[in-house]
């Protein structure tokens, strides 16, 4: 069950299609655990029928029916089909699976600051970077604070953020007013999903150390 | 036609490769597609191949629809959503049906489980209670897919003024939102 969610503003504008993609992923992240917020997004995808069901229908070019129809035998059908099991990453929801390419256990992990290491994720666009983040248990994330905005969402384990506690599937976003230093819980290794518009702002001397690699 | 018809009409193409219900389909929505991705910019020749694409997806998928968890029309607006931006911006959006992993462990809601095409009709209905000022940005935000900044600053209006407009629409429209803001 998850406690923290996306925020309703950001949740229309994945509905109408206007977030890109990286915010997106992170969203979809969430949904893949968060019931509550699934069905939120189904009512925004109603409101979205009511709405395309509102519009004067435009003119279309008399034979595109006969086009399309006769294009159909080439299409097949996707039949509902389960997720190739895959022990590797079965903590992962499928729709990170698509971005990482390689499995979770073949991912390339880097050093991100002491004890953190990070793998990249593939984003279609530069515009914003996707990364799986790995803390070992009772392990903190260097103090830092954001040039823009800073999404989490947590795979597996959890983390304390400014006296909260964030558990699978728990959505978190940190904009430059937000100066933090999350720690993993005690009991597991914390797993997560973080998405950045910009990089994040190393503070105090360890911050300072290690901002080179943060970019 | 009314949402039990248009949803019977994808279950049959979903179950019998059922063409005349394509078309049926097709009569009605793509030329609404058409008007959609129009807005959205695409140019008439544009828009129409577009449409066209939305309506071969709406084929293919049609074995994954399931009307327990939205009705025909939310579905493909969905289905044209995801297909706009793979084609245009070239970027990836998940199918519905691969966001579905490990949700069991929350209580559904009552309102998770109202039937759809009762909360559809509501919908249609309140639609038209909804102050013009804040369907104006709403119908910006489904149409332009314009994000709530990208809305504020082409209409020249501070970002909390879009947010709260298109806050107390959904609100109007039956308390859509669960979870608070935050910054």
């Amino acid at each position: 069950m998850t406690h923290h969610h996306v925020p309703s503003s950001l949740l229309f504008d994945y509905a109408t299609g206007a977030l890109s993609e990286g915010p997106a992923l992170a969203v979809s992240t969430h949904l893949s655990y968060c019931g509550d917020c699934l069905a939120a997004l189904g009512r925004l995808e109603e409101i979205g029928g009511v709405v395309l069901q509102s519009l004067a229908p435009a003119a279309v070019d008399s034979e595109l029916l006969s086009r399309t129809l006769a294009r159909l035998d080439e299409q097949g059908a996707n039949e509902r089909k389960p997720e190739p099991e895959d022990a590797a990453n079965g903590t992962l929801p499928p729709v990170l699976r698509a971005h990482l390419g390689i499995g979770l256990k073949d991912a390339r992990w880097r050093f991100a600051a002491p004890h953190v290491r990070e793998a990249r994720l593939t984003l279609g666009g530069p515009s914003h970077r996707a990364s799986l983040l790995r803390v070992p248990a009772g392990r903190n994330v260097p103090r830092h604070t954001h040039r823009g905005v800073e999404y989490t969402v947590v795979l597996s384990g959890g983390f304390i953020d400014r006296g909260q506690a964030y558990r699978k599937g728990d959505f978190c976003a940190a904009d430059p007013s937000v100066e933090h230093r999350p720690v993993a819980m005690d009991d597991a290794e914390c797993l997560c999903l973080i998405v950045l518009d910009a990089p994040v702002l190393p503070m105090g001397r360890i911050g300072r150390l290690i901002a080179p690699f943060l970019r | 036609m009314n949402e039990d018809v248009l949803c019977g009409l994808v279950e049959a193409v979903a179950r019998r490769r059922d063409k005349a219900a394509f078309a049926r389909l097709f009569q009605h929505f793509a030329p609404r597609l058409t008007a959609f991705m129009q807005r959205r910019g695409a140019d008439p020749a544009a828009a129409q191949d577009l449409a066209q694409d939305a309506m071969l997806t709406v084929w293919r998928k049609a074995p994954q629809f399931d009307r327990g968890r939205a009705t025909a029309s939310a579905w493909i607006f969905a289905i044209a959503r995801n297909r706009r931006i793979d084609v245009l911006r070239r970027e990836r959006r998940p199918d519905p049906e691969i966001l579905i992993f490990m949700q069991e462990t929350n209580a559904p809601s009552a309102e998770a489980e109202m039937e759809r095409s009762a909360f559809q009709s509501r919908l249609h209905a309140t639609l038209a209670q909804v102050p013009a000022n804040q369907l104006d940005i709403l119908k910006k935000a489904y149409f332009e897919d314009l994000s709530h900044s990208d809305i504020a600053q082409q209409l020249g209006l501070p970002l909390g003024t879009v947010k709260s407009r298109i806050r107390l629409a959904l609100i109007r429209l039956r308390g859509l939102l669960d979870s608070e803001d935050t910054p």
